[in-house]
Parts: structure tokens; sequence; C-alpha cells
């Protein structure tokens, strides 16, 4: 079983059969343990479901999940944000602000499927970005998923060849951290205003809660945007291999 | 300010790191960065001296609260902090800010810092947010923050071994917190509540619970790395940036124990049973004898401290068999829980402090191999003297904080009739003193080394601030050997009151 | 047995099929993505823990799926990442999948 996570990486590990038949078997003996815990157990029927619907009005949007994401437990999506940040850190190459952000280049060849559905497709596919986050206070919809449609978009539009995105410029820099910015940004001045983090004001709940979804959403899309091109643009990936170490 | 409470600060502690790291992120000038960062890291210990300040001035050592949004658990997420997680977050200010001068110095003109300091800070808001969390789900998020954070900072390094390491790392990480989370969904499942003090109040010795807590020690033990899930360990901390080596082995590790901790002795201790803890106990005394045993046969110095942490944290795991004895039922009091807080605080400082100084000698010296080192005391005796300081506290000789924790294990064991542990710990104080002396006598000999083409620089300004840091350290180890109660005042008390 | 149950065992037998995956598998990638296959049974069984009472489907699980995708995306393009570079750095090595 401790066989388990050989991660080597150029591994020509293979366990040997009893090794494999252990973890096998000791998996199986979870499973049925979970299993029989499912059969048996079914658990606290409540859940915070009801505490929810007393509080929805105070929240500022009818959607629960919006409300439970954006309002009662925030905190979590405001981390969630971080956890983006740290890829997208992690990923992107040494800084170059000399660059700007959408440059327009001379593609060698057009490819007409592309070119259509860049003509077609996008528009539509961000305007109904847009009506995801609007609609997100109502119904299912908000800033992450308008944040993968936009990051979509941005696929489409620039790996096609005519356009160069440099999303080290300090305007992709800005726009990546505007979300989380946001986010810190109106958490800490409601501990000024309403005397508590994140505590939004019943009044301006809806607005303080679309303002962050709208800078989350470009956040998470051009974070997204960044890390796909991070993976199918090799010479992109090229985080200061050379450099030496330390001082 | 009278009715300043330690709670309120608690937001601050996470909001600081963060909004340091997206400074970091978005101002891009090198030359800057460096004093923007010490001049963050002394603003956050400050506040956490403050926080700390309140917390013992209030005296109750009762666990403090903070409502995020006024919702209060179980709809929102509230921040608690007790007597262990302020130790902790004590532990990370004063790390923080000793280590951040060390990178400040360390990545002075190198272009790596545009990516390190978001990244570190990032990590140290990850810290802070788990050390007051008291939410299930809240610290699944945090776990993953700092799980991504740091296998990000050890491919800082863009070597072949460092991404191999930083990849398996990652994974390991991913692994673990994957486990953490299905546990999550159990117990949301039979207590519909996420908050843990809630989930404390319900839980039972019932299938549901134990699964729970299974999960949650497999998925932990493989974060903290507790041998046999040790094997990621010693690369991801030997091939990391100094100073990310330093902060893994001083609180990564005791981050994933922190909450390891938390839901043995606090939220599911109805789960937990004795032999469960002996079978911890066991895995611990393996990682003594087998970590000591890899450390002496290391090549690489790093390697060789990596695996002296494996070791440490098999001391510390002998924390689980020991105070179920004692008082028959499990919680986090008493002797035991006492020794391994000390335990923690002791091997934080004193590692870090070890890995600073193999740092500096690996930069004066140009190589990691510990045959180098022959006669190194001569080129650079200061950092011979932090290393041999720190070896002194790993070993647990007198006076360091490190003589303090063993003796403090020592007397548990012995009063709790499990005396078997006792030789365990006696043994790996030996064998600490085999494989560290092994580098000492390495250092003090006289004979000139052959191939020494090491030339002396004139030492820089740099290279005294960072021997300075890692100096620093080690006298902060000593000194936790003379204010031993200091330490155990601050966790004593609360940790027989927030004990459920 | 019920929709529920059907959805949480469905949820569990995932997880474990993923973690035979990332225990068994020798190539990493298989490995990656086997920690999506358990990631995707924990957000199974949390999605129907949602819709345990009748009456009303609790969000709090929908929000931490929403939350737990965003971070396993992260967690795997981070990992993604590194096994581009390290590809790029040791050539064929990785190719073969010797599983």
């Amino acid at each position: 079983m401790f066989n388990k996570i050989d991660l080597e990486y150029d591994g020509a590990v293979v366990d040997p059969k009893t090794s494999r038949l252990i973890a096998g078997l000791s998996i199986m003996g979870l499973l049925f343990f979970l299993i029989l815990m499912l059969l048996n157990h079914s658990g606290d029927n409540g859940g915070i479901g009801p505490y929810v619907d007393q509080n929805i009005n105070l929240s500022g949007v009818t959607n629960p999940v919006t409300a439970v994401l954006l309002n009662f437990r925030a905190y979590d999506t405001l981390l969630e944000l971080a956890v983006l940040l740290i890829v997208v850190v992690a990923v992107l190459p040494s800084h170059n602000s000399q660059v700007p952000l959408v440059q327009r280049i001379v593609a060698p060849e057009h490819n007409l499927v592309i070119l259509a559905l860049q003509r077609w497709i996008a528009p539509a596919v961000l305007v109904f970005a847009g009506y995801l986050l609007w609609a997100g206070a109502s119904q299912p919809g908000g800033a992450f998923q308008a944040g993968a449609l936009l990051a979509g978009t941005c696929v489409l539009m620039f790996q096609t060849g005519s356009y160069r995105v440099n999303y080290t410029s300090i305007m992709a820099r800005h726009l990546l951290v505007v979300g989380l910015a946001m986010f810190v940004i109106v958490g800490l001045a409601l501990i000024y205003f309403a005397g508590n983090l994140l505590n939004y004001p019943a009044n301006y709940a809806g607005l303080l809660i679309l303002l962050i979804e709208g800078c989350a959403t470009v956040s998470i899309g051009i974070a997204l945007a960044s890390l796909y091109s991070s993976l199918i643009d090799l010479s992109f990936s090229d985080p200061a291999d050379n450099y030496r170490q330390g001082p | 300010m009278s009715n300043l409470n330690s709670s309120l600060l608690l937001p601050i502690l996470v909001f600081l790191p963060l909004i340091a790291a997206l400074m970091g992120f978005v101002i891009s000038r090198n030359t800057v960065q460096g004093r923007i960062n010490i001049g963050l890291a002394i603003v956050q210990f400050l506040i956490i001296v403050l926080t700390t300040v309140l917390f013992l001035d209030e005296g109750s050592y009762q666990s403090e609260r903070y409502e995020i949004g006024t919702w209060g658990a179980p709809l929102g997420i509230d921040l608690v902090v007790d007597g262990f997680s302020i130790l902790m977050i004590a532990l990370t200010g004063l790390l923080t800010l000793i280590l951040t001068i060390y990178s400040a110095v360390y990545y002075a003109n190198d272009a790596k810092s545009l990516r390190f300091w978001p990244l570190w800070w990032l990590l140290i808001s990850g810290l802070n947010a788990l050390f007051v969390s008291g939410d299930a789900f809240n610290i699944y998020v945090c776990l993953e923050i700092i799980g991504l954070s740091a296998a990000a900072l050890v491919a800082l390094q863009s070597t072949r071994e460092a991404l191999e390491a930083a990849l398996r790392y990652l994974l390991v990480g991913l692994l673990g917190s994957l486990f953490y989370l299905m546990a999550v969904a159990i117990l949301y499942r039979s207590h519909g509540t996420l908050d843990l003090t809630q989930i404390a109040a319900s839980a039972s010795n019932g299938l549901p619970d134990q699964i729970a807590m299974i999960l949650i020690t497999l998925g932990l033990l493989l974060k903290i790395a507790l041998f046999p899930l040790h094997f990621w360990l010693p690369q991801a901390h030997a091939n990391a940036p100094t100073p990310v080596s330093a902060i893994l082995s001083a609180l990564v590790v005791k981050a994933s124990l922190y909450v390891l901790i938390k839901f043995w002795f606090e939220v599911l201790s109805e789960s937990t049973t004795f032999g469960a803890s002996q079978v911890l106990g066991c895995l611990g005394a393996a990682a003594i004898i087998y970590g000591s045993w890899k450390a002496y046969r290391a090549t690489q110095l790093k390697v060789l401290i990596a695996y002296s942490t494996v070791t440490q944290l098999g001391y510390i795991f002998l924390l689980f068999p020991l105070s179920e004895h004692a008082i028959n039922s499990s919680s986090f009091s008493g002797s035991a829980s006492q020794a391994a807080i000390y335990f923690i605080v002791a091997h934080a400082c004193a590692k870090a402090a070890m890995f600073l100084s193999a740092g500096n000698l690996i930069l004066s010296q140009g190589s990691g191999e510990v045959a180098q080192l022959k006669g190194v005391v001569t080129r650079d005796p200061l950092n011979v003297l932090v290393f041999a300081i720190a070896g002194v506290s790993l070993i647990g000789l007198p006076p360091s904080a490190g003589f303090i924790a063993k003796w403090l294990l020592l007397t548990t064991s012995i009063e709790s009739g499990q005396w078997w542990w006792a030789v365990i710990v006696l043994t790996g104080g030996l064998l600490a003193a085999m494989y560290l002396f092994k580098i000492l006598s390495l250092a003090f000999d006289n004979e000139p080394l052959d191939s020494c083409a090491v030339q002396r620089e004139p030492r820089a300004l740099s290279s005294r601030v960072l021997t300075a840091a890692a100096l620093v350290l080690a006298l902060i180890t000593l000194a936790l050997g003379f204010n031993a109660e200091f330490i155990l005042n601050i966790s004593n008390p609360s940790a027989g009151v927030s004990a459920i | 047995m019920n929709a529920e149950l059907l959805y949480s065992i469905t949820g569990v037998g995932l997880f474990a099929i993923g973690l035979l995956g990332v225990v068994l598998a020798s190539h990493i990638m298989r490995k990656v993505l086997a920690l999506n296959v358990m990631g995707v049974g924990i957000f199974m069984l949390l999605i129907a823990l949602a819709k345990r009472s009748e009456s009303a489907v609790d969000p709090v699980p929908h929000a931490m799926v929403l939350t737990g995708i965003v971070i396993a995306a992260a967690g795997t393009a981070l990992a993604l990442n590194l096994m581009v570079r390290l590809h790029k750095m040791s050539g064929s090595k990785q190719e073969e999948p010797s599983g």
C-alpha cells in the first residue's frame, strides 16, 4: 500500500504483483466501508439549507448558491481566488512589460473555420458570459461560469495566430489581480464601514456582490486563458531557467 | 481602545499577506521589492505580537471567535483562536520576519524575486488563515493554498531535480487534500454543519466519524510525511531555495500537523482509539530510526537536513500514544501535549537556523556535497557555529530548546508507564548525534582539502546579513532553552480549556 | 434505494477508482487524471448530499463543489505546467507510458 504514490517521473517502476494486490484490496476495503456507511447512516437531514433560506433576503441576491458563494461563505471564495493567483504566478513567465497586452500580428495563413468562429461565435459567447454574470443573482450562473466562458473566448481569439497576448504586461497583471484585489478592498472597507469583515449592508449587498463578481469574472477569465497558453505554447513557459540562484 | 480584542485582529493576519502578495505581483521593480517586503514583514510581526499580547492579557485562555460577515456558524465562517493556534501564529510571525529579511538579501539581484515574493506571501497568508480557521471546508481551501504555493516555490529553482520534486510534492499534496475533502463531505453528511466546534459537539463513535477520522489521518500523514509516507519530503525540501527549505521544514509540515492534532484531540476525539494511537507512535518511532539512518548516509548537506526533519516529525508523533495513555481519554492537554508543542517550536527554530546556515555554507563553498565541508570552520566559522547550535538542539543536549522538549517527552513516557517510547527517544538522540557530529567533525578537520579550489572572497554585506539571520534563529533556539516557561504558559492553560 | 443513495454510491465508487488509478498507474499523466477522477467522485457525493431532504436543495454543497472545481482546475494546471517544463528539459523520457 505504501508503494502507492510512486510518483517517479520517468518511472519504469512497475509494482510487484503482491503490492498491487494489497493496494487494490485495501482500497476495496475502504470502498466497502464507505458504501456501508452510506447505506446505514442517512445522516443529518437539515444541513445548512434552512439557515440559508432564512437569511436569503438579507444576502442581496435571490439565488441561494450565489448567496452562499459571495455572501455567507464569501471568505472561501476569496481564498479560492488566491489559489488561482498562486498558479498564475507560478506559471507565468518572467516579467515583460514592454509588449502591450494585445498585439495584432500578421498571420501567415488564415483558417476559414477559425475565422468564421471568431467572427460569429466569439461575440455571442462574450455576450452570453455577461448574461451569466448578471443572471447569477437570481438563477444558476455567476462569476465562475462567466469567467470560464470568457476564458474560452480568449482562447478562441488569441490562439489562432492573428493576435498575440502578453499575459505579463502591466495591463494583464492588473487584470489578473483585480478580482482578488476588489474582494480584499471591499472586505476591508466593510470592516471600517460596517464593523465586520465582508459584512455587506443590506441595501448595497446586491451591488457590491455584482461589483466583486464582475472583477472576479475578468480575473478568472484571463487567468484560465493564461494557464491554457502556458500549456500549449512552450516558448511561453520559460521561467528564467538560466538565472543563477541567490546573490 | 478598551474594546480591542484579539479576535478583531484575526482577519488582518490573513489579509495583510494577501495585500503583500498582490503588491508583489503588480509592482515590477526588482529594486524596491526587498525593502517593501521587509517593511510588510515587520508590520505583520507587530500585529501578531499585539494579537498575542491581547490574547494573553485577556487571561481567560478561552478560544476566541470572529464571525465573518456576522452570520456566525453554521451559516457563515468563523475564525477561531485558542492557545495552540496563537502559538503557531506567533511562530509564523517570528519566522516570517527573519526569513523575509533573509530572502530579501538572497533574492536581491535575482529576476526570480518577481515570482518569489507573491508566492511567498500567499504561502504565509495560507498559513495564517489555516491557524485561525474554525471551519472544516475553509481548512481544505487553506491546505490547498499552502500545498500549491509550496510546490510552486520548490519549482522556482527550475532545475530538473527541483521540478521533479515539486511535481511529486504537488501531487502528494493534492492527494492528501482530496482525502481530507472526502472526510469533510462525510462529516457534512452526518453532522449537517462545517463548523468544527459544532461538529465536535455532535461527534460520536459512529461509523461515519470513524471513516472521516481515518481519511483525515491518512491524508494529513501524507502531507506531514510521516514514515513511510515521507518519500517525497527529502527531495522537495532539499531542492528548494534556501529560505523556502527553511519555511517548508519549520512551518508547512507543522500546518498539516496542526490540523491533524485539532481533529484528533478536539473535533473527532471520540473516534480515536488506543490502538490507532499506538500505530501512530510506532510509525513515529520507525521514522526516528529510519530517518536517522538515511541522514547518516546522505551525501548532500540539504538532503541530510531534510531527513533530519523526517526524524524530528517522528518524535512529535509520540504525542499520540503518550497523551492517550496519560489521561485515559485523548485530549490535547497534559504533559504530552506540552512536550509536543515545545517540540514543534524548538524544531521550527532549530531547523530553520540549520537550513539557513547550510544554505550559506553551500553558497560560500559552491557545492552542497557533504565532503566539501572538510575544514570549513576556518573559512566560515560563524555559519558552522549556527549549524552546531541548531544541531545541539536537534540532538537534545542542554542548554537548548531541543533538550527541554526531549526532557518533557522522556518524563511523560516514564510517568505514563510507556517506557519503550523513552528508549526510542534516547536512541534517536544518539543517532542524531551520529549524523550531526559527522558533519561537525568534517567541518573542524584541519587537513586542507586537496581539491580546494575555493578561494576566499571578501565577505560582502549581503553574506553578513544572511549569516546574521541564521545566527539570530540559532540564538532564539538557545534562548528558548532558558525560557521554557514562556512557551508552556501560552499553550498550557488554554490546552485544557480548548479540548472539548 | 433512492436516487440520492445511487448518486452517493457512484461518487464513492469514482473516488475509489481514482485512488486505484493514482496508486497503480505508472505514468504521471494518468496519475493526474486519476486525481481528477477522485475529485469528481467527491463532488458527486456532495451534489447528492444537497438533495437529501425532499423539500429544498441545500446550496452549501453546491458552493463547495464550485469552489472545489476551481481549486482542482488550478492544481491540475500547475501539475501540467510542471510536466511540460520537465518534458522540455528531459526530452523523450516522458513520452513512453510504461503502464
